[in-house]
C-alpha cells in the first residue's frame, strides 16, 4: 500500500458510497418490465414517476420524452459532480455531448441547414459556445483541452482555420457554401478526435480499468463500422477513415477481413477477447439488422464487463464511471422502449431492442 | 537520573502507542468517510455504519494498552524517575514492537475492509453482518500482535 494509494482511497470512498446507495436507484428488471408492459404514455410516466425519474417527468408533456431523459441525465451528471474528487470522471461522459454539438455545429455549416434544434445541453460546453467557435466568431483559447482539440479538428478540416485560430474571417464562411463536404469523412474525423481526448482522459485519471474499458469500447466501435463498411461496400480507404486507433484490435486486422466472409470474421474474433460476445452475435450474423444487434449486445457485453469488473473495486473513480454508464445505458433503454411505444411497435419488437443489462 | 534503560523503555511505550494510534486514526477516517457518503442519501443508517466505523480503532487502544502497562510497571504514573537497567528498557522496546507495527497496517487495512463493508450496507442491508465478519477478520491479527506484545512484556523483568 502506497501513500497514493492511501489518498486515492482516502478521497473516492465517500464518493463510491454515495454511488453505492445511488445505485438502488437504477431501474431493475422488474421495473423495465412493467414499463415494457404499460400500454398507455401515461401509466409509463406513472411508473417513471415512483422512480428516480419523479423530477424529470413533472411539468413535462407526456409525448416529449427525449426532454424527460435528458432531464434526467443531466440530473445525474450534477448529482455526481457534486462529491466525485475528480470532474474528469463526469466529463468523460459528458465529452460525447460535446462531440453531438460539434457534429450538428460543423454538419450545419457545411450543409447550410439551421441545427438549433439539435443541440444537447449534456456537454460540458454550450452549445451556443461550440456554434460560436465553428462560425469563427470567437477563438478557441477558452476551451477546455477536448473542446479546443474537436473543434480544431472540425475547422482544419473544414479548412477554415487550425486550433487557436482566432480571427472572424468571412470569407472563409463563404467558400464553404462551394465545397463539396463528405458528412461522414467529417463524423470520422471529429470521432477520432474524440476518443483520441477520451484516452487523453482516461490517462489523467490513472486508472488502469477505464484504460482498459475505453479499449473494449473502441474495439466495438471498430467492430460495428467494419461491419459497416463491408454491408455498404464502402472500399477499404473509407474503414481506414472510420477506424478508431485506440483499440486492441488492428486496423491490420480489418483490412485482411474485409474480403472474407462473415463466418471469417466470426472465427477470427471468436480467437481475440470478444469470443462470447461473437459467439452470441454469430446466430444473427445474417439478418439484415446484424450490425445493430452486434451494437445492442456489444453495449451489454460493455455494461456487464465494466460491473463485474468495478463491483471489487472500493476506493477509485471505477464505480462512479460504472454507475454513469449503467445509468446511460438505462435512459438508452428507456428511449427505445419510448420510441418503441410513441411508435406503435409490440412490446416482443421493443424487448428484442433492449440491451438487457438491468441494475 | 535518566538512564539509557528508561530511554529504551520509553521509545518502547511511543512504538506502541504512536504507530497503531496513527494506524487506528486513518482506518477510522476511511471508514466514516465512506459511511458519510452512505448517511448522505440514507441518514437511518447511522446507527449500522458506526459499527463498522469503530473497528479499526481498537488498534489504538491496544498500543495504548500496551504503552500503559509498560509506564505502569515502570512506576512512571507516580511520577517517580525510576532506574532502568538498559536489558529490561530494550525488553519493553522489543515487546511493543508487534502491537506498533501490526497495529499500525492492520488498521489501515481493516479500514479499506470495514469503508468496503460500508458499500455492502448501501447497497444491501440485510447482509451487513457479512461485512462486520470481513473487517473482524482483519481484527484477528491484531489481537494476536496485541497477545504477543503482552506475553513478551510479562516476560520483562523489573
Amino acid at each position: 500500500m502506497t501513500t497514493s494509494d492511501l489518498q486515492i482511497g482516502q478521497s473516492y470512498a465517500y464518493a463510491v458510497a454515495r454511488i453505492r446507495q445511488a445505485e438502488n436507484g437504477l431501474l431493475d428488471r422488474n421495473r423495465i418490465a412493467r414499463i415494457l408492459d404499460a400500454s398507455e404514455m401515461s401509466e409509463i410516466l406513472r411508473i417513471l414517476g415512483e422512480t428516480e425519474y419523479s423530477w424529470a417527468v413533472s411539468d413535462v408533456a407526456a409525448t416529449d420524452y427525449e426532454a424527460i431523459l435528458t432531464r434526467e441525465l443531466e440530473r445525474v451528471f450534477r448529482y455526481v459532480s457534486q462529491f466525485v474528487p475528480d470532474l474528469t470522471v463526469v466529463d468523460l461522459f459528458r465529452m460525447k455531448y460535446d462531440l453531438h454539438n460539434c457534429k450538428v455545429a460543423f454538419r450545419a455549416l457545411a450543409l447550410g441547414v439551421d441545427g438549433s434544434g439539435l443541440w444537447s445541453p449534456l456537454g460540458t460546453v454550450s452549445a451556443a459556445e461550440i456554434w460560436r467557435a465553428a462560425t469563427l466568431e470567437i477563438g478557441l483559447d477558452g476551451f477546455p483541452k477536448h473542446a479546443r482539440d474537436l473543434l480544431g479538428a472540425g475547422l482544419d478540416h473544414l479548412q477554415l482555420g487550425v486550433s487557436g485560430d482566432t480571427p472572424a474571417d468571412d470569407s472563409r464562411l463563404e467558400q464553404l457554401a462551394d465545397r463539396p463536404i463528405d458528412p461522414q469523412a467529417l463524423d470520422a474525423v471529429l470521432d477520432r478526435a474524440y476518443f483520441s481526448s477520451l484516452d487523453e482522459a482516461v490517462y489523467q485519471i490513472g486508472s488502469s480499468l477505464l484504460t482498459k474499458l475505453l479499449r473494449l469500447r473502441v474495439d466495438l466501435v471498430n467492430m460495428t463500422a467494419f461491419l459497416r463498411c463491408v454491408r455498404l461496400r464502402r472500399g477499404l480507404a473509407a474503414l481506414r477513415s472510420a477506424f478508431i486507433p485506440f483499440g486492441d484490435l488492428p486496423l491490420e486486422l480489418f483490412e485482411k477481413l474485409y474480403n472474407e466472409p462473415v463466418e471469417t470474421f466470426v472465427r477470427e474474433m471468436s480467437m481475440s477477447m470478444y469470443d462470447s460476445l461473437i459467439s452470441e452475435w454469430s446466430a444473427f450474423s445474417k439478418r439484415k439488422d446484424a450490425v445493430a444487434i452486434l451494437e445492442r449486445l456489444g453495449r451489454r457485453y460493455f455494461t456487464e464487463m465494466c460491473s463485474a469488473s468495478s463491483a471489487a473495486v472500493f476506493f477509485g473513480p471505477e464505480p462512479i464511471a460504472s454507475y454513469l454508464i449503467a445509468k446511460e445505458n438505462e435512459i438508452n433503454d428507456l428511449r427505445t422502449i419510448l420510441v418503441g411505444k410513441a411508435n406503435g411497435l409490440d412490446t416482443e419488437s421493443i424487448r428484442e431492442r433492449l440491451s438487457g443489462a438491468y441494475a | 537520573m535518566v538512564t539509557t534503560g528508561l530511554l529504551l523503555a520509553l521509545l518502547g511505550v511511543a512504538i506502541a502507542v504512536i504507530p497503531a494510534g496513527i494506524g487506528s486514526a486513518i482506518g477510522v477516517t476511511i471508514v466514516g468517510q465512506a459511511a458519510a457518503g452512505v448517511v448522505t442519501e440514507d441518514p437511518s443508517k447511522f446507527g449500522k455504519t458506526l459499527v463498522l466505523q469503530v473497528l479499526p480503532g481498537t488498534q489504538g487502544i491496544y498500543g495504548f494498552l500496551i504503552g500503559f502497562l509498560i509506564m505502569q510497571k515502570l512506576g512512571l504514573i507516580g511520577g517517580v524517575v525510576p532506574q532502568v537497567a538498559t536489558e529490561t528498557g530494550l525488553g519493553f522496546l522489543l515487546a511493543s514492537l508487534p502491537i506498533g507495527v501490526v497495529g499500525l497496517f492492520s488498521a489501515v487495512l481493516q479500514g479499506r475492509v470495514a469503508a468496503a463493508g460500508v458499500s455492502i450496507l448501501a447497497k444491501r442491508p440485510d447482509e451487513l453482518v457479512k461485512g462486520m465478519i470481513y473487517a473482524v477478520m482483519v481484527e484477528f491479527y491484531a489481537i494476536l500482535a496485541l497477545l504477543a506484545s503482552f506475553l513478551a512484556y510479562n516476560g520483562v523483568p523489573m
